[in-house]
C-alpha cells in the first residue's frame, strides 16, 4: 500500500499535529523570525543608531605628557608608566539604563588617535609630513579605500566637527591639540621609526613601490600591531586585579638580578613584572573613577529603581577593581573592563572575546543554582553586551579601517567546539547566547560556530535559526580543520590536541592558538578555553594575486601608474608553465621583501609599544616573567602571509590557459591589448560602480573586444564543480601553503597562509586593471578565498561547495566561502534543517568556513538609493557583520553581485 | 573485428541527429537522456533537500505552462532581450535567414525554422551572453555521476527528483536512471502529469518513492481544454498506484490553482473527493505564479496569462478549508512539512 503521511512524516521526525477537518487559519502565516530585545536594550540601541563616531585626545595627551617625562627609564617602564596615567585619567561615563558599563573614550561610541604607533595619516593634507608619508606609499591606500556615507560614519566635517581619517568626528577645538600631539612623536613613532630602519633593508625600493600600486595593502607593524586573536581573562577572573599585583610582587623577589640561565632577557623579569604593576594599578583606578560617577548618579538620580542600578553598579566596580567576580553580572562586567583596556592598550582590531558562552559559565550555572539570576536577565545581559560591543570603534588610517575592515571591530565571539576532554563543549548559556543575537541583531559580537559532529542537533537548529533574522551571524567554521591546522603549525611550540580544543576565532576567522585554564569558584573547579597565542594576521598582509598576475604579464609594470614595480624578467611567457612560474617568481619577491620589512616594524613595536595588559592575560607571561616581546606567550609561530583576489587569479590562470595556451584563440600579446583597453570599457571610477554588471562601453569604443571579452568571459571558471579551473586552485594551494614556511618572523618561527579578503578585494581591484578573466578595470575581486566571483558559479552551491573542497584547507589558518541565499530558500523549520544538512556536508568534505547572507537583492539595491531607508540593515561581507550604511560602494557593489540562491 | 566497428559506431554517436524516446519505442542509439536543467539544492521538490533534473517532452500542452521550453525535443535557441545589444551578428551567421530586425530595432527570430535549426551557427557570433542553447544530452553514466556527487550535500532525508516536462517520457532513459538511483539507494521521486500508459506508468514507479502528480481538472472537457488531453487515463492511473498492495511509495497530488479555471468550489470539491475515495490523504495546493513569463519571451512564444495575478491569500486558504472539510491535510504553496 502507498504509504500514510503519518509514516512520512515519522520517518522524517516530524510529529503528526495537522488538524486535517480544524481550522485554518485565515491568514497565511510569516513563520520567519523577528524579534526585539528587552526595552532597556533598545533604548541604548537608539542612542547608538543616532550616535555618531567620535574621537577624543584625551588618552592621547596624558599617554605622551607621561611619556615624555621618563626619557631616562627602561621602554618597557616608560610605557608602563604612560599607561597608568592615561587610564587613571580617562574621564568615565556612564550611560543610564546600562548595566555592563565602561567605554574607550568620553563618548558613547568613542576612540582616541595613538600617535606613538603613527602620526601621519591624520595631519592636515597639506602638511609637509602627510607628504612624506604619501610618497613612502603607505597612504595610496587611502586613495582608493572610501567609507560608506551612512550610519555613524563621519566621512566629511561639518559645524564644528572635523572628520578625521574618513570615519570619526572631532570637536574643532581639539584640532590643535591633536596636531601638536602628532608632531611631538614625528620621528619618533612606530610608523617613522620603523620606517627608518626598514630602509636598510635591500631592495627596499621594491617595498616602496609594493605600497604606492597596491600589491600589498598595509604594513601591520604600525597600524593594527595586535589584534585578531583571542584574548585571555582568565586572570582577572581567577585572581582579581589585587591577585595579580600580589603574584608581581612575589616574582619580583623572585627574579630581581637574576638571569636564571637567560644571559639574554633573563634580567628583564623584574622589569617587566614591575610594569604589570603599574598598568594594573593604572587600571584599578581608571575603574574606581567609573565606581564614583556611579556614585555621583546616583546621588543626583531621582528614579528610585535607576538609583538602586547606579548604587548596585558602583558597588560591583569597587569589588572588581580588586577581588575576583563572585556573581554572573561582576564576572561579565569585569571581562567588559578588561576588554576595554587592552583595546586602549594599543591600537587593535579584532580583539575577540573567544568562548566567552564557557569562560562564564561557572558563574551563570551557581547563579542559576542559587536563584541569584533568571535566564531572562542573562539573555537581557547578552543584549546589553551586544550594544557594549558595537559601540566600539578602532581608530586607525583610512586604508586600515575603511578599506580593509569596513570599520569592523571584530570582536568575534565563538560557541560550539569541545572541550578539554573532547566532548561537545557547548552549554546551556551558548543557548541564549544564540538567543540574544537573534533577539538584538547588532554587528558585535559576530558569532562563530565551531562546528563539530558532536555538537548537539537543536543547537545547530538554533543557530540555524539565528542566521535566517538576517543577521548574518553565526558563521560556521570546521573545528577538526581547525585542530588538525594547529596541531601541524604549532607542534614545535608543543601544541597537542588538548590545547588545540581550546580554540577559538580571533578577529573575523583567523584560527588561533588558545589553551585551558582552572577556574575556580566556590570550591568548585572549571576548564575554561582563553587566548595562549600572539596576534595573528600580522606580518604580510594582503598580497594582490590579480596586481602581481598583471606585473606577470607585464613585465614587472604596473599598468596603472606606470611604475616599475619588480625588475623585468623579460621572458615572452610562451607556455603556461613558464607563466605560472614567473608569477610565482614575483609573488615570492613580493612576499621576502614585505616580511623582512615587517619584521622591522615590529620589531620597533615591541622595543617600544610592546604591550604590557594584553601580555599579563596571556599564558604563560605572568609565569614565566617575559612579556610578548620576549616571547612570554606560549604560542608565537602566528605571523602570517595573507592572500587576496584567489579566485579572481583562478579565473584569469584558466582563461589564459584556455583562449593563449591550449586552444589559441588569441596570442598573448593580443590578450594583453585588450586588458590594457579595458575591452573597450570605461573604468569602475569613471562610472562609480564596482560590479561588473554595471560596467559601460565606451562611446568611441569599437567593438573589436567583443568576442575576446565573450570568451573571456565563457572561460571555465571556479566554483563549478570543473576540474580545468578547479585544478589551477589546487596547483595554486599546493604551492602557496608550503611557500610560507619558507619565510621567517622576527619571533623566529615560519609563517603560514591565512585566506580571507576582508574588504580589501574592493580597494584591491580599484587599483587593478581588467584581468584575463573578463573582469573589467577597477572592478572588486571575487570576495573571500573560496567565494565564486559573482555571476560565474552557474551550476548551482553543490557545484560551487565542491570546487572549493578540492585541496586540503588544514594547510592554511582558514579559507572563506561566503554565498547569499534568499530567505525563501530557507523557509520553515525544514528550511533551517535544510541549510544545515548543506553546511553540514560543506564541513564534511573539508571545507573550513562558510557563511550566509540571507537577504533579497531586490532589498540591497533599494537600500543602495534609499540608504535613510535602512539604517539597521545588516549585512554580511567577509568574515564579519556589518551596517549596510558604514560600508564603501565598492563592496556594496560587490555584496549586490553576489551570486543568490533560491530555493527552487 | 566486428566488435571493434560497433564499439567505434558507439563512441561516435551522430551529433547532429537528436532523438527522444517516446514510450515504447526502441532505438539502437547510445541511451541518452535530454535533459533541459538539473538544479541542485532544491528544496520544495520531494523530502530534504534534492536535486531536481528537468526532462524534456510533456503529453500535455498547459496553457500555463511556467516551463515551455520543456517542451521541445531538441536544443533550441532562447534569445534574452535583457542581454541582447542588438549588434547584428547573429543576423549574418544564419545560414537560413532566421533572424531578422524589426522596424522598432528588436531581433526577430523565425520560429519555424529556427526551432529545428540543428547547427546553430548564431551561438559562436554572439558575443553578448544573448543567445543560449536551451537543453543538453546526458547519458545514465553522465547523470548519475552528477547525482552521487551531489548527494553528499543532500542531507540524510533528500534524493533526486525527475521533473520536467513529463519526466517518464523518456521511457529507456528514465527507467534506467531509476534503476540505478535505487541501486545507488537514492531516494527517487517524480513531478509527472500520469498521462502515460498504465502498464508502462506502473512498471516504472516500482522505482520511486514520492510522486508528485498533478489534478489540473476534474471534469475530462475541461481538463482537455485546458491541457490538449482528458483526464481519464490520469485519474485511472493514480488510482491503481493508490490502491497497488505492494507498493509502499507516497502520493502527493498536487492542484495548481490557476484563477477562473480550475479554481471553483465544484471542482476542488470534486478533487478532494476523488483523493479521498481512493484512500489518499493530502493534497497540495499551488498557486499560480507567473516566473515562466521570461521563458515566452526568450523562446519568440506569447504568454497568455501575463496578466494574470496569482490566487489571493484569502482564496488559498478557502480552498484548504474547502478541503480539510473533507479531513484530509492541506499544504499551501511550499508550507510543507517536509
Amino acid at each position: 500500500m502507498a504509504k500514510t503521511l503519518k509514516a512520512v512524516l515519522a520517518d522524517a521526525g516530524i510529529p503528526m499535529n495537522f488538524q486535517a477537518g480544524g481550522q485554518a487559519p485565515d491568514q497565511l502565516i510569516d513563520r520567519e523570525i523577528q524579534r526585539e530585545p528587552h526595552p532597556r536594550v533598545q533604548k541604548l540601541k537608539h542612542i547608538f543608531m543616532g550616535t555618531l563616531s567620535s574621537a577624543s585626545n584625551e588618552f592621547p595627551y596624558w599617554y605622551t605628557r607621561e611619556y615624555m617625562l621618563h626619557d631616562n627609564d627602561v621602554p618597557v617602564l616608560r610605557r608602563a608608566k604612560s599607561l597608568k596615567t592615561a587610564f587613571a585619567h580617562s574621564t568615565p561615563v556612564i550611560i543610564p539604563g546600562e548595566l555592563l558599563t565602561m567605554r574607550k573614550a568620553p563618548y558613547f561610541r568613542g576612540s582616541f588617535p595613538m600617535p606613538w604607533l603613527s602620526e601621519g595619516f591624520y595631519m592636515a593634507k597639506e602638511d609637509e609630513f602627510y607628504q612624506e608619508a604619501l610618497k613612502r606609499g603607505s597612504a595610496s591606500v587611502d586613495e582608493h579605500s572610501k567609507f560608506g556615507q551612512g550610519g555613524g560614519n563621519v566621512p566629511n566635517s561639518f559645524g564644528k566637527v572635523v572628520s578625521i581619517a574618513g570615519k570619526f568626528g572631532m570637536r574643532q577645538e581639539e584640532i590643535p591639540a591633536l596636531l601638536k600631539l602628532a608632531r611631538l612623536w614625528y620621528g619618533k613613532s612606530v610608523d617613522d621609526l620603523g620606517n627608518r630602519y626598514e630602509k636598510m633593508v635591500p631592495g627596499y625600493g621594491t617595498k616602496e613601490k609594493i605600497m604606492r600600486n597596491i600589491v600589498c595593502m598595509f604594513d601591520s607593524g604600525f597600524t593594527l600591531p595586535q589584534g585578531r586573536e583571542v584574548i585571555n581573562y582568565y586572570y582577572p577572573l581567577e585572581y582579581g586585579f589585587d591577585g595579580i599585583i600580589k603574584i608581581a610582587r612575589e616574582m619580583k623577589d623572585k627574579v630581581a638580578g637574576r638571569a636564571d640561565g637567560d644571559g639574554m632577557v633573563g634580567m628583564n623579569r623584574l622589569y617587566n613584572y614591575e610594569a604589570v604593576i603599574y598598568v594594573v594599578e593604572g587600571i584599578q583606578s581608571w575603574i574606581h573613577n567609573y565606581a564614583k560617577e556611579a556614585r555621583r548618579l546616583e546621588s543626583l538620580e531621582a528614579d528610585a529603581h535607576q538609583k538602586t542600578e547606579f548604587k548596585e553598579m558602583a558597588e560591583r566596580l569597587e569589588w572588581i577593581a580588586h577581588n575576583p567576580p563572585r556573581t554572573f553580572i561582576e564576572a561579565f562586567q569585569m571581562i567588559e573592563t578588561v576588554h576595554i583596556a587592552v583595546l586602549n592598550e594599543d591600537a587593535i582590531s579584532g580583539m575577540s572575546p573567544g568562548r566567552i558562552g564557557q569562560v562564564l559559565y561557572p558563574y551563570f550555572e551557581q547563579d542559576m543554582e542559587a536563584g541569584r539570576i533568571t535566564e531572562d536577565e542573562v539573555i537581557e545581559l547578552l543584549e546589553l553586551d551586544r550594544v557594549f560591543k558595537t559601540s566600539i570603534d578602532c581608530f586607525a588610517s583610512v586604508g586600515v579601517v575603511g578599506g580593509v575592515l569596513s570599520g569592523n571591530t571584530f570582536n568575534t565571539v565563538s560557541i560550539g567546539g569541545l572541550d578539554k576532554e573532547g566532548k561537545s563543549a557547548v552549554n546551556r548559556l551558548e543557548y541564549l547566547i544564540l538567543e540574544a543575537g537573534a533577539n538584538n541583531a547588532m554587528p558585535q559580537s559576530t558569532l562563530s560556530l565551531l562546528y563539530d559532529e558532536k555538537l548537539p542537533e537543536d543547537f545547530l537548529l538554533l543557530a540555524m535559526e539565528v542566521i535566517k533574522t538576517g543577521a548574518g551571524y553565526p558563521a560556521f567554521m570546521s573545528n577538526q580543520i581547525a585542530q588538525e591546522f594547529l596541531k601541524n603549525h604549532y607542534g614545535h611550540e608543543g601544541m597537542n590536541v588538548e590545547d588545540a580544543r581550546a580554540w577559538a576565532i580571533g578577529g573575523c576567522l583567523e584560527t588561533s592558538a588558545c589553551t585551558w585554564k582552572p577556574l575556580h569558584l566556590n570550591g568548585k573547579e572549571y576548564w575554561i578555553p582563553g587566548g595562549a597565542g600572539q596576534p595573528t594576521s600580522v606580518g604580510v598582509h594582503f598580497v594582490s594575486m590579480p596586481k602581481i598576475l598583471e606585473l606577470t604579464l607585464f613585465n614587472g609594470i604596473d599598468q596603472k601608474t606606470g611604475e616599475t614595480v619588480f625588475a623585468p624578467h623579460d621572458k615572452s611567457l610562451d607556455t603556461y608553465e613558464e607563466l605560472f612560474e614567473q608569477f610565482k617568481t614575483y609573488w615570492k619577491e613580493a612576499v621576502d621583501i614585505l616580511a623582512l620589512t615587517n619584521n622591522i616594524q615590529h620589531d620597533i613595536w615591541r622595543k617600544n609599544n610592546m604591550a604590557v595588559f594584553n601580555s599579563l592575560l596571556k599564558p604563560d607571561c605572568l609565569d614565566k616573567g617575559h612579556l610578548i616581546n620576549e616571547l612570554g606567550y606560549r604560542y608565537n609561530a602566528t605571523f602570517n602571509v595573507e592572500s587576496a583576489g584567489t579566485i579572481t587569479l583562478v579565473n584569469a590562470m584558466a582563461a589564459l590557459k584556455k583562449l593563449v595556451y591550449d586552444e589559441k584563440e588569441v596570442n598573448l600579446k593580443e590578450m594583453k591589448n585588450a586588458l590594457k583597453d579595458n575591452f573597450g570599457f570605461k573604468t569602475a571610477q569613471e562610472i562609480n560602480s564596482f560590479s561588473l554588471a554595471d560596467q559601460e562601453k565606451r562611446e568611441d569604443g569599437d567593438k573589436k573586444w567583443d568576442k575576446l571579452h565573450f570568451k573571456t568571459l565563457q572561460a571555465p571558471k571556479y566554483g563549478n564543480d570543473d576540474p580545468y579551473a578547479d585544478n589551477i586552485l589546487l596547483d595554486w594551494e599546493n604551492f602557496f601553503c608550503p611557500d610560507c614556511k619558507n619565510y621567517e618572523s622576527l619571533y623566529g618561527h615560519p609563517m603560514y597562509p591565512c585566506q580571507i579578503s576582508v574588504s580589501t578585494h574592493g580597494a584591491m581591484g580599484s587599483a587593478t586593471i581588467a584581468s584575463p578573466d573578463g573582469r573589467l578595470a577597477g572592478t572588486t575581486f571575487a570576495d573571500a578565498s573560496m567565494s565564486a566571483y559573482p555571476g560565474t558559479d552557474k551550476n548551482g552551491p553543490f557545484a560551487l561547495l565542491n570546487s572549493a573542497a578540492i585541496w586540503d584547507h588544514a594547510m592554511s589558518q582558514n579559507s572563506q566561502l561566503n554565498i547569499k541565499i534568499h530567505p525563501t530558500a530557507i523557509k520553515g523549520v525544514e528550511g533551517a534543517k535544510k541549510l544545515l544538512d548543506l553546511t553540514r556536508a560543506y564541513m564534511r568534505k573539508g571545507g573550513f568556513h562558510i557563511q550566509y547572507n540571507v537577504v533579497d537583492s531586490k532589498v540591497l539595491k533599494d537600500a543602495q538609493k534609499h540608504p535613510e531607508n535602512y539604517r539597521d540593515l545588516m549585512v554580511r561581507v567577509a568574515g564579519f557583520t556589518q551596517y549596510w550604511v558604514e560600508i564603501g560602494k565598492s563592496v556594496q557593489d560587490e555584496l549586490i553581485a553576489r551570486t543568490e540562491y533560491e530555493g527552487v | 573485428m566486428h566488435k571493434s566497428q560497433t564499439s567505434k559506431t558507439t563512441t561516435k554517436p551522430p551529433v547532429k541527429e537528436f532523438i527522444v524516446e517516446t514510450p515504447g519505442a526502441m532505438k539502437q542509439e547510445a541511451l541518452r537522456g535530454f535533459i533541459f536543467d538539473i538544479q541542485g539544492h532544491s528544496v520544495h521538490d520531494g523530502p530534504g533537500t534534492r536535486t531536481t533534473v528537468f526532462m524534456n517532452g510533456c503529453p500535455l500542452n498547459c496553457i500555463w505552462c511556467c516551463n515551455p521550453e520543456g517542451l521541445f525535443r531538441h536544443p533550441v535557441i532562447m534569445h534574452k532581450k535583457s542581454k541582447c545589444v542588438c549588434c547584428g551578428n547573429c543576423i549574418e551567421s544564419c545560414p537560413y535567414d532566421a533572424v531578422s530586425i524589426t522596424k522598432e530595432g528588436n531581433l526577430y527570430f523565425n520560429r519555424g525554422l529556427c526551432d529545428v535549426c540543428k547547427t546553430h551557427e548564431c551561438l559562436d557570433t554572439c558575443y553578448h551572453d544573448g543567445l543560449e542553447l536551451n537543453g543538453k544530452f546526458y547519458t545514465p553514466d553522465e547523470l548519475m555521476q552528477k547525482l552521487q556527487r551531489d548527494r553528499q550535500f543532500w542531507g540524510a532525508k533528500g534524493g533526486v527528483t525527475f521533473s520536467g516536462g513529463e519526466p517518464l517520457m523518456q521511457s529507456r532513459f528514465i527507467l534506467e536512471m531509476l534503476k540505478r538511483c535505487k541501486k545507488a539507494y537514492l531516494h527517487t521521486c517524480v513531478e509527472t502529469t500520469s498521462c502515460l500508459p498504465t502498464d508502462y506508468y506502473m512498471d516504472a514507479m516500482q522505482y520511486v518513492d514520492w510522486v508528485f502528480t498533478d489534478l489540473k481538472h476534474m471534469n475530462n472537457g475541461e481538463h482537455k481544454a485546458l491541457t490538449g488531453a482528458g483526464n481519464s487515463l490520469i485519474l485511472k492511473n493514480i488510482e491503481t498506484l493508490a490502491k497497488k498492495p505492494d507498493w509502499d511509495g507516497f502520493i502527493v497530488p498536487r492542484i495548481p490553482v490557476i484563477p477562473n479555471l480550475n479554481d471553483s468550489d465544484e471542482n476542488i470539491c470534486a478533487t478532494a473527493d476523488f483523493v479521498k475515495a481512493i484512500g489518499l490523504e493530502v493534497i497540495n495546493i499551488l498557486p499560480f505564479h507567473r516566473l515562466g513569463e521570461s521563458k515566452y519571451r526568450q523562446l519568440g512564444k506569447v504568454y497568455r496569462f501575463a496578466e494574470q495575478k496569482p490566487p489571493s491569500a484569502e482564496k488559498m486558504c478557502h480552498i484548504k478549508k474547502l478541503i480539510e472539510g473533507y479531513g484530509l491535510v492541506c499544504f499551501i504553496g511550499y508550507e510543507t512539512p517536509f
